[in-house]
C-alpha cells in the first residue's frame, strides 16, 4: 500500500486500523486514543512518532482539553477551534502534505465521525546548541554556528539580518528523503540571473534523498570536475549574513549545519572568517601570507624535485653538500622519495582527521615526530625531503579551501617537475592558471576582481580597506541592481 | 588539426630550450675544483671531488686525474670508470700550472669554455712557483673544507676587497680572442702547505709574461676598477677608495703619449690627507704601469685607446711599441667621511 493512496474514513477505529496496518513494522509509530467526558463523548486519535514529538505538548495541548471535555462530539474544525490548545494547527490538509508534516514530526489528530484530519505542530526532536563550528573557528567575532535544525539556522541569520527584503524560498528535493532547503537572499541586492539560475538548478535536481548540502553542490554548481571550490561551504550565520549583503544567495539545508552561499570565485578562499572583526592592517598581512602559503604548499615540493633532477647548478655549493650528504643511502630517486613522503603525509593527515581528539593529538606525535626521525634515521627519506614536505603540508593548512586542488595540483606539478624540472613546473602552472580562468560560478568568472579589476569591488580583495572606506553598495554583485534599498 | 594539438606540439619542440636532463642528485659527484697540468704535450687534469659525509657537515676532499693530449679528453678521463658522474657546474676555481700558462692558454681555454661540462663563469688562477695540482694535493684543508673549494672562498672574498682581479674564464676567452686588452689572472701559491693569494699573473697575449705582487695588485685592481672600491697602503697609512672612475686616453698630436685620470672618493680626515693619498697612489699607479710595459701586459687597454685617438698610426705601431710610450697618471681623489671611523 502507498502512503499516498491512504484515505480516511469517518469511521475512526476503521482509520486507526489502516494507520496500524502500515506502520505494522514501525515500532516508533504510536497512536493514542483520547476520550472526552461527556456522553456520548468525544473521541480523538492522535498519531505520532516516538522521540520526533514535543511530549508536554501533545499533552498540554491535545490530550488534556480532549480528555476534559465535557461537551458532545464535534466536528475536526469545532475541535480545533474550541478544544484544542494550538497555534499551528492545519485543517484538512492535502494527503501528500499532512504525510510529510507527520513524517517530519508533527503529530495528525482524527476523529470520530470526521474523515478530515488536523494536523499539530509538535516537532520535538532532540538537537544541539549552536556552538561554534570546529572548523571556522575564529580569534574575535561571533562563535554561534549552525546546528541540523533547519528553522533554527533561519532564524540566526533573521537575527542578524532584520530586513523585510530577507527572503526565504524553499523548495523540496529529494524523491524519498523530502528533504527541505531554502534559497536565501535579499531581494534587491542579490542579483536576479543568478537568483534565477540557482532556482533552475536546484527545481532540476533528481535524487533520491538529500543529506548534505554538498549532495546540491556537486549537482548545482558550474565545472563540476574543477578541485578548486565554485560554491562556498560555511557552518557560520554571521558569513552567511555577510555573502547576503553581498548580494550572493544561500542555500540552507535541512539536516545538516552546512550551507552554500553561491557564487563562490577564488578571491574567497583567500578571504578568512575574521578578516572582518579584526585590524584591517594585520587582516591584509595574513591575506598575503594565506596567497604565498597557497603558492608555496603547490611549488615547493615541485620546485625541490626540479633543482634536485634537473638544476643542480642553482643550488648553493654548501646547500648542495648538505643535501648530498642527507641523501647519502637514501635508496629512492629524488621523485619517489617525494612523492612517497607525500602520501605518508597524506594518509597521517588523513588519519588525524578520522580519529578523536585524544588519539589525534598521540598521533600527531608519532606520525610527525617519532615516524619523521626514525624513517630519515633508517634512511628512508632524507632530512630536507622531510622538511620541504612538511613545510608544504603545513602551509596547505592556512588555505583550507583549497584543500582538494591543493592535494591535486601539488602531485600534479610534482610530475611536472619530475619530467620537465623547472620548465615543467612553469608549464604545469601555466595549464593550472588557463583551467582556473576558464572557470565560472553561476556565470561570474571564477578570477573577477583578481585579472579583472571591477570597481564594484576592488576594496577587498587582495587587500581589506577599512570598513570606513568601505562602500557597502559596492560590494561584489550588490551594486550590479542599482541603487541597495 | 585539432588546436589542442597544436599547441602540445609547439610546446614539445620548446623542450630542447630548457638544456636540462635528468640527473638525479646522489647521482652526481661535484667537482669543487680542478687543476690542469702540462708535460710534454700531455695534459693532466686534477679534480678536487667533494664527497658527502652523513656524518659531517662538511664534505671530505677526494682527488680523482686523468691525461690525455686534449682538455676534453682528459676531462672524460677524470670521471672514466667512477660510479658517480662527475658534475663540473659547481667548481668554483680552475688552477693552471705554470707548464700551461708559459705554453700559451689560448687553446686551453677555447676547449673549456666550448666544453658542455665547465661554468663559462668558473674563475680561473695562475699557480706560481708549483703544480696545479699540487694546490689540491699538498695543502691543508681549512676548516675542514676541501683545500680548493676553501681557496674558492677566499678568492671570492679577495675580489670583493678588490684585491686580485675578477676575471672568470669567459673574460679570459674575451681577452685573448676579442677584447684587445691582455688579461691579468689571480696567482696562488703554496706557503708553509698552504695555498695562498700572491698577486696577479700577467699575460700577453695568451702567455704568461711575469708576475705583480700583492700591492702592485691592489694598485691595478684600482686602476681597473674592479669592484668599484679599493684599498691601497702607503708607509703610514690605510685609504679606502671607492666610487673609482678611470679614463685611459691617448695623445697622438706631436709625440704619442698615454693619459690615465684616476678619480675616486677617499675614506680620511682632511682634503691634505686626501692630498698625500693622492701623490702616492700616483706614485704608485706609475710603478705598476711601468711594470706591465716592461712585461708587454696590456692589461688596461692602451692599445684600443691609442686606436680610438688616431686609427691611422695605430695601424702602423709595431705590437711592442706602445711599450715605451710615456704614460702620465693623474689622480683626484675627493675626501669623504671615513664610514669606518676615520683612519687613524
Amino acid at each position: 500500500m502507498n502512503l499516498s493512496d491512504l484515505q480516511f474514513t469517518t469511521n475512526l477505529d476503521e482509520n486507526i486500523a489502516r494507520m496500524k496496518a502500515f506502520f505494522t513494522h514501525d515500532n516508533t509509530f504510536i497512536c493514542r486514543v483520547v476520550q472526552g467526558r461527556g456522553s456520548p463523548a468525544l473521541r480523538a486519535a492522535l498519531f505520532f512518532f516516538d522521540g520526533m514529538v514535543e511530549s508536554s505538548a501533545i499533552n498540554e495541548s491535545i490530550i488534556k482539553p480532549v480528555s476534559l471535555w465535557t461537551g458532545a462530539p464535534l466536528p475536526m474544525d469545532a475541535v480545533i477551534d474550541e478544544v484544542l490548545h494550538i497555534d499551528d494547527c492545519p485543517f484538512d490538509p492535502p494527503m501528500e502534505k499532512l504525510l510529510s508534516a507527520f513524517l517530519y514530526g508533527d503529530t495528525i489528530i482524527l476523529v470520530d465521525g470526521d474523515s478530515r484530519p488536523a494536523v499539530v505542530n509538535t516537532k520535538g526532536f532532540a538537537k544541539r546548541g549552536p556552538d561554534e563550528p570546529d572548523n571556522e573557528k575564529v580569534l574575535r567575532g561571533p562563535r554561534e554556528g549552525f546546528t541540523e535544525a533547519f528553522m533554527g539556522n533561519l532564524a540566526l541569520i533573521r537575527r542578524r539580518l532584520r530586513t523585510p527584503h530577507l527572503c526565504f524560498e524553499f523548495f523540496e528535493v529529494g524523491s524519498v528523503s523530502h528533504t527541505t532547503i531554502s534559497i536565501c537572499y535579499i531581494d534587491g541586492i542579490a542579483d536576479q540571473t543568478v537568483l534565477e539560475d540557482v532556482k533552475r538548478r536546484v527545481q532540476a535536481v533528481e535524487l533520491d534523498a538529500i543529506l548534505d548540502a554538498n549532495y546540491l553542490n556537486e549537482i548545482i554548481r558550474d565545472d563540476r570536475h574543477s578541485p578548486f571550490p565554485t560554491a562556498g561551504f560555511t557552518e557560520r550565520p554571521d558569513i552567511v549574513a555577510a555573502k547576503l549583503l553581498e548580494g550572493r544567495i544561500a542555500i540552507v539545508v535541512d539536516g545538516t549545519p552546512v550551507a552554500l552561499t553561491l557564487p563562490h570565485i577564488l578571491q574567497e578562499t583567500f578571504q578568512a572568517n575574521d578578516d572582518y572583526y579584526i585590524s584591517y592592517l594585520y587582516t591584509n598581512l595574513t591575506r598575503w601570507l594565506r596567497v604565498l602559503g597557497f603558492v608555496l604548499t603547490l611549488t615547493l615540493p615541485a620546485i625541490y624535485v626540479a633543482l634536485l633532477t634537473w638544476h643542480q647548478e642553482m643550488i648553493p655549493t654548501r646547500l648542495l653538500f648538505s643535501i648530498a650528504a642527507s641523501r647519502q643511502g637514501v635508496p629512492f630517486t629524488t621523485f619517489t622519495e617525494a612523492v612517497g613522503t607525500l602520501i605518508v603525509f597524506e594518509i597521517l593527515k588523513e588519519a588525524g582527521t578520522r580519529t578523536p581528539d585524544t588519539i589525534g593529538q598521540a598521533l600527531s606525535i608519532v606520525g610527525g615526530l617519532v615516524l619523521g626521525q626514525a624513517a630519515v634515521d633508517a634512511r628512508f627519506v632524507s632530512a630536507p625531503m622531510v622538511i620541504v614536505i612538511a613545510f608544504s603540508g603545513v602551509t596547505a593548512l592556512i588555505v583550507p579551501k583549497l584543500r582538494t586542488a591543493t592535494l591535486v595540483f601539488r602531485f600534479f606539478l610534482l610530475v611536472c617537475a619530475a619530467i620537465l624540472g623547472l620548465y615543467g613546473v612553469l608549464l604545469g602552472l601555466g595549464l593550472i592558471l588557463a583551467h582556473v580562468c576558464g572557470l565560472t560560478s553561476f556565470g561570474i568568472p571564477y578570477l573577477t576582481n583578481v585579472l579583472s579589476a571591477q570597481k564594484h569591488s576592488s576594496r577587498d580583495v587582495l587587500l581589506r580597506f577599512p570598513w570606513f572606506a568601505m562602500k557597502p553598495d559596492r560590494r561584489f554583485l550588490a551594486g550590479w541592481n542599482g541603487v541597495r534599498r | 588539426m585539432n588546436r589542442k594539438i597544436k599547441a602540445l606540439c609547439a610546446g614539445l619542440l620548446c623542450l630542447p630550450l630548457c638544456g636540462c636532463s635528468w640527473r638525479d642528485a646522489g647521482d652526481l659527484s661535484a667537482v669543487t675544483a680542478a687543476a690542469i697540468d702540462s708535460k710534454a704535450g700531455t695534459y693532466q687534469l686534477s679534480a678536487e671531488l667533494a664527497v658527502p659525509d652523513p656524518d659531517s657537515a662538511t664534505p671530505q676532499a677526494q682527488i680523482v686525474t686523468g691525461q690525455a693530449d686534449t682538455i676534453v679528453q682528459a676531462i672524460d678521463n677524470t670521471g672514466f670508470g667512477r660510479s658517480a658522474q662527475l658534475y663540473w657546474s659547481h667548481t668554483r676555481v680552475l688552477f693552471l700550472g705554470q707548464n700551461v700558462l708559459r705554453n700559451g692558454i689560448a687553446d686551453e681555454v677555447q676547449d673549456l669554455t666550448v666544453s658542455s661540462e665547465v661554468r663559462p663563469s668558473v674563475r680561473v688562477c695562475a699557480v706560481k712557483n708549483a703544480t696545479a695540482a699540487g694546490i689540491l694535493t699538498d695543502c691543508i684543508s681549512i676548516d675542514g673544507d676541501p683545500a680548493g673549494f676553501a681557496l674558492g672562498d677566499s678568492l671570492d672574498h679577495a675580489i670583493q676587497q678588490s684585491q686580485v682581479p675578477d676575471i672568470p674564464l669567459y673574460r679570459v676567452l674575451d681577452c685573448i680572442e676579442t677584447d684587445g686588452v691582455d688579461a691579468v689572472l689571480p696567482a696562488v701559491s703554496i706557503k708553509e702547505g698552504q695555498a695562498v693569494l700572491t698577486g696577479a699573473a700577467l699575460f700577453s697575449g695568451d702567455a704568461l709574461c711575469g708576475w705583480l705582487d700583492e700591492q702592485q695588485t691592489t694598485i691595478l685592481c684600482a686602476l681597473l676598477s674592479a669592484g668599484d672600491s679599493a684599498i691601497v697602503y702607503d708607509d703610514t697609512a690605510r685609504y679606502k677608495l671607492t666610487n673609482i672612475h678611470t679614463a685611459v686616453s691617448a695623445n697622438t698630436k706631436e709625440q704619442t703619449a698615454f693619459s690615465i685620470q684616476l678619480r675616486a672618493d677617499v675614506a680620511c680626515e682632511s682634503s691634505g690627507q686626501a692630498k698625500r693619498a693622492a701623490s702616492t697612489l700616483r706614485a704608485q699607479c706609475t710603478e705598476v704601469i711601468e711594470q706591465l710595459q716592461r712585461n708587454g701586459c696590456d692589461a688596461l687597454g692602451f692599445g684600443q685607446a691609442w686606436e680610438r685617438a688616431d686609427a691611422a698610426s695605430w695601424k702602423q705601431a709595431a705590437d711592442t711599441d706602445w711599450q715605451s710610450v710615456p704614460v702620465t697618471v693623474h689622480v683626484t681623489l675627493h675626501a669623504t667621511q671615513s664610514a669606518e671611523g676615520g683612519s687613524r
